[in-house]
């Protein structure tokens, strides 16, 4: 079934204005001084908003193999960074 | 249709074998983006201070902005898909060049915010830069590495796009054969997802 016929014009707005408030929040969070969790918060919602876009605009399913060793290798590295970066 | 990243062929299905190879593009790519995320955060890791006074040299608007921009591009990218699965021609066409419209806004923004740094020496090489020390020299040179890289991804969004709309206006795209037209909107929104990751590694950290 094609399956992204059925996805309307108006799922997309929401799904846009959503990513624009992930945006205003992720920038009027960053003016706080929340110490590290300014970075980690900025981070957070930087993948949860390019998941959003893969799973949403592009229709790209996470269920399958590469898809599972992405999104393991994604949080793999974001943990990395942090740990990394902030706190090593 | 429905897009999906595993290598599963079905040979019988050459719509979906040919978009599972998409997939991988965009898995290779966003592994590449990952290594340079990475990076960012290693000499970030080495040159906190300075990377943190560099990053509030650049203008948060600027960013803020162009991701609205990219963000518009998306939508409006989705919306030619919508139109086209209804058949509906003129509506696909005028959808895909406000896409080209918005593409164009982002590239605008990135070239004045690129001028703005190099006017004030701030780029790879300058005089200025070296001045400063080696963080400031790392912050950057990933700076304009990544958000070049980015805007590489964007004008060969860019050039298909083009492409795409005079396969629409010429009727070789229509209502029963899409999937080019697709195949370039995943493109175009990888650079939109790549882009939501790089905005806030260089404006809001």
């Amino acid at each position: 079934m094609d399956k992204q016929a059925t996805v309307s014009a108006k799922t997309y707005i929401w799904v846009a204005l959503l990513l624009v408030a992930l945006t205003i929040i992720s920038t009027i969070l960053s003016s706080l001084n929340l110490g590290y969790l300014n970075d980690l918060m900025a981070v957070g919602v930087a993948v949860l908003s390019a998941l959003i876009v893969l799973s949403k605009f592009m229709n790209i399913k996470l269920n399958g193999g590469y898809a599972r060793l992405l999104f393991a290798g994604v949080m793999a590295m974001a943990l990395l960074i942090f740990f990394v970066a902030f706190v090593g | 249709m429905n897009q999906s990243l595993s290598m599963s062929g079905n040979l019988s299905k050459p719509r979906e074998a040919t978009l599972s190879g998409v997939g991988l593009f965009i898995f290779i790519e966003l592994l590449l983006f990952a290594g340079f995320f990475l990076l960012y955060g290693v000499y970030r890791y080495k040159n906190v201070i300075a990377f943190d006074l560099a990053a509030g040299e650049l203008s948060i608007t600027s960013g803020f902005v162009n991701t609205l921009i990219i963000l518009a591009g998306s939508l409006t990218m989705a919306f030619s898909g919508v139109a086209i699965r209804k058949g509906n021609k003129m509506t696909t066409l005028f959808w895909l060049l406000t896409t080209l419209f918005m593409g164009f806004m982002f590239i605008v923004n990135r070239y004045f915010e690129w001028k703005g740094r190099v006017d004030f020496g701030l780029f790879p090489g300058s005089e200025e830069l070296t001045r400063l020390g080696h963080g400031d020299v790392m912050f950057y040179g990933l700076y304009f590495f990544m958000t070049g890289l980015h805007l590489i991804h964007l004008l060969i969004g860019f050039a298909t796009l083009i492409y795409v709309t005079t396969k629409v206006n010429n009727n070789d795209l229509h209502k029963n054969d899409y999937a080019v037209l697709d195949k370039t909107g995943s493109y175009w929104h990888l650079a939109t997802l790549i882009w939501l990751l790089v905005f806030p590694l260089f404006y809001l950290m």
